[in-house]
């Protein structure tokens, strides 16, 4: 009976080649199977009917434990919650099966409550799983400025593991994953996302493991002025240059491409049958260099080529393709050393205060200040006195060169952060630097990146 | 989203059979007639009837086993409820249960509602749906929401 069976599932899923594993959802797995099957005639109305009695028999349950027997009834958004929660931890049991015939065997034979508990316990072990690779990612993070990285690597992934709810929530992520990666996961969810998020994320770490942290440093700073805080995967910018370097014959580990450079490597692999050997044999050096022998890992970095692949024949298109690598800013930066006058004594600092202050001219009270205060500290002290009002602040910031502008920033790092909105007068030199072009603002603040006191 | 509602909506068909339900209700006649009240398969219907509508308005699923019997047995011995009017009564008892279990945010066990909700209609409501719904269920929820020791206090001190 049960050969025949098999003869039969066989029959249908080469009449419907469409329903593969790979083409059902995976955030809606067993909902997308029972469709495509019914649809497929793989499963009849009847066998879909008798499975969702299974099911329904699995989130009965799971209300009586959720309301702890005290309830017969519930509000529909909390079932629904429930049902999600119990339809993932089914399909990640039939997930163990790769292919449609052993799945549709095990949903109709087995019962949907044995699948439901199976899925628990891989649930588990996938949970301990994920605590042992976050510990790696922890061994191998790089030690690079961007806070997305940092935070989620230090902060986020650690707090899944305390709010994870297995039992009622499986199939939810609570918590955010900032920092983006070359592959992204968000067709998965529950503990498979983080799964995924994190086997993604070790697998990265160790291939930027393999070049130099100073090196990867420049090459942020190079590739943004603000990569410290905008969302970039450092992966996928270090395996472009990497593979540029390559193709001009440096050693891949070396990760600035001077502009000349970039010629070179549009004349080499310009041609696209060449830009494909070139990627083989880059993924040929890489798994010589690095000492594993996981499939997984190198599907990965073949997968990132081949986006890359992609990338650069439409940047070649465009004409953007040399923009896609990166030329080191200039390594030698130069350095502006801020002399500074003698600081005022509490004595004079109070006697200029009190001159100031009786001023109803606000030119007048500019004038003075330029005249008599040279010294940052008294500078920042005297806006922190308040002897200026409201818009009084914009016209002196207005009357200040922007060398001065660049001055206070490099003063006081922090004065575009809103913790520091403490007092007026830096509410109101952060409306006069946000009303400057942007330009003029990314100019100043290079400049103040140089000062220093 | 809309596909999940109608995957439970499917999942729900499986679960609830208004048949049984039906026998159910009217096998609480066993109960109840000791106290003069008797309901008919056709108030069974109707008491089923108004329980799915009732569910549905309040955005609620019954699971496990129906909580109709359970509050007819409660309400039977009432002075306040009469054989000509029980089975109205019971199905606007029915809908202010599960209008209270969202109101009261899923705090109260049907067990203490159902107390709750004897003790104001015998005795502050005096009988009165209107008093119990608008009035006594409505204190005892946000007492709830206040997050008060004793919820159930609905006395004029703890009024105000």
């Amino acid at each position: 009976m049960l050969e025949k069976k098999f003869i039969d599932y066989n029959k249908s899923l080469l009449t419907y080649k469409e329903v593969k594993f790979q083409d059902i959802k995976n955030d809606e797995f067993v909902q997308d199977l029972l469709k495509k099957c019914l649809k497929n005639n793989i499963l009849s109305k009847e066998e879909v009917d008798y499975i969702n009695f299974g099911i329904s028999k699995v989130l009965n349950k799971q209300l009586i434990y959720f309301t702890k027997n005290e309830s017969t009834s519930t509000n529909i958004d909390i079932a629904q919650n429930l049902l999600m929660s119990v339809y993932f931890t089914i399909s990640i049991s039939l997930k163990r099966n790769e292919n449609i015939l052993e799945i549709i065997t095990r949903i109709k034979e087995d019962s949907i409550e044995s699948i439901f508990k199976d899925g628990q316990e891989i649930i588990k072990m996938k949970f301990f799983k994920c605590r042992l690779i976050l510990e790696s990612i922890y061994k191998n993070k790089i030690n690079i400025n961007n806070y997305a990285y940092i935070d989620t690597i230090d902060y986020g992934l650690g707090t899944f593991f305390k709010k994870y709810d297995y039992f009622f929530k499986a199939h939810e992520v609570p918590i955010t994953l900032d920092y983006p990666l070359s592959d992204n996961v968000f067709s998965y969810i529950g503990i498979e996302r983080i799964e995924r998020y994190l086997i993604n994320l070790n697998f990265e770490n160790k291939f930027c493991n393999l070049f130099n942290e100073n090196e990867i440093k420049k090459l942020l700073y190079s590739y943004s002025d603000n990569s410290e805080e905008i969302l970039l995967n450092i992966f996928n910018i270090v395996l472009v240059n990497s593979f540029g370097s390559f193709v001009i014959g440096k050693d891949f580990k070396n990760l600035n491409i001077k502009e000349y450079e970039k010629e070179i490597i549009l004349n080499n692999i310009g041609n696209h049958e060449l830009l494909y050997k070139y990627l083989n044999d880059y993924m040929g050096v890489i798994k010589n260099n690095l000492n594993v022998n996981d499939k997984e890992f190198f599907q990965y970095i073949k997968k990132a080529l081949e986006k890359l692949f992609v990338l650069l024949k439409i940047s070649y298109k465009n004409k953007t393709f040399k923009e896609q690598f990166v030329t080191f800013k200039n390594e030698k930066q130069e350095i502006l050393q801020y002399k500074s006058y003698k600081k005022l004594s509490n004595d004079e600092f109070r006697s200029i205060y009190e001159e100031i202050i009786i001023l109803e001219n606000v030119n007048d009270k500019i004038s003075l200040l330029k005249e008599k205060i040279k010294n940052i500290d008294d500078i920042v002290d005297i806006l922190s006195s308040e002897c200026f009002m409201d818009n009084e602040y914009i016209i002196l910031f207005s009357s200040l060169d922007y060398f001065e502008i660049a001055l206070i920033i490099a003063y006081i790092p922090d004065i575009f952060s809103y913790v520091m909105y403490e007092e007026k007068w830096q509410i109101k030199f952060n409306e006069y630097f946000l009303n400057l072009k942007p330009e003029i603002q990314n100019k100043i603040k290079e400049v103040s990146r140089k000062i220093s006191f | 989203m809309k596909e999940n509602i109608t995957n439970l909506q499917q999942i729900l068909y499986a679960m609830d059979n208004n048949t049984v339900l039906i026998d159910e209700v009217y096998k609480v006649n066993k109960f109840i007639c000791k106290y003069g009240l008797r309901i008919t398969k056709e108030d069974a219907k109707k008491i089923v009837t108004v329980r799915n509508k009732s569910l549905k308005d309040n955005g609620r699923i019954e699971f496990n086993k129906s909580i109709i019997s359970e509050i007819i047995e409660k309400f039977a011995s009432s002075p306040y409820i009469m054989p000509s009017n029980a089975t109205e009564t019971f199905c606007e008892l029915l809908e202010i249960f599960y209008e209270y279990k969202n109101e009261t945010f899923e705090v109260l066990s049907d067990e203490e509602l159902i107390r709750a909700m004897v003790k104001y209609f015998n005795g502050y409501c005096k009988g009165s749906l209107e008093l119990l719904e608008g009035k006594a269920l409505y204190k005892l929820a946000e007492n709830v929401r206040r997050g008060l020791k004793n919820p159930f206090d609905i006395s004029c001190e703890n009024n105000k």
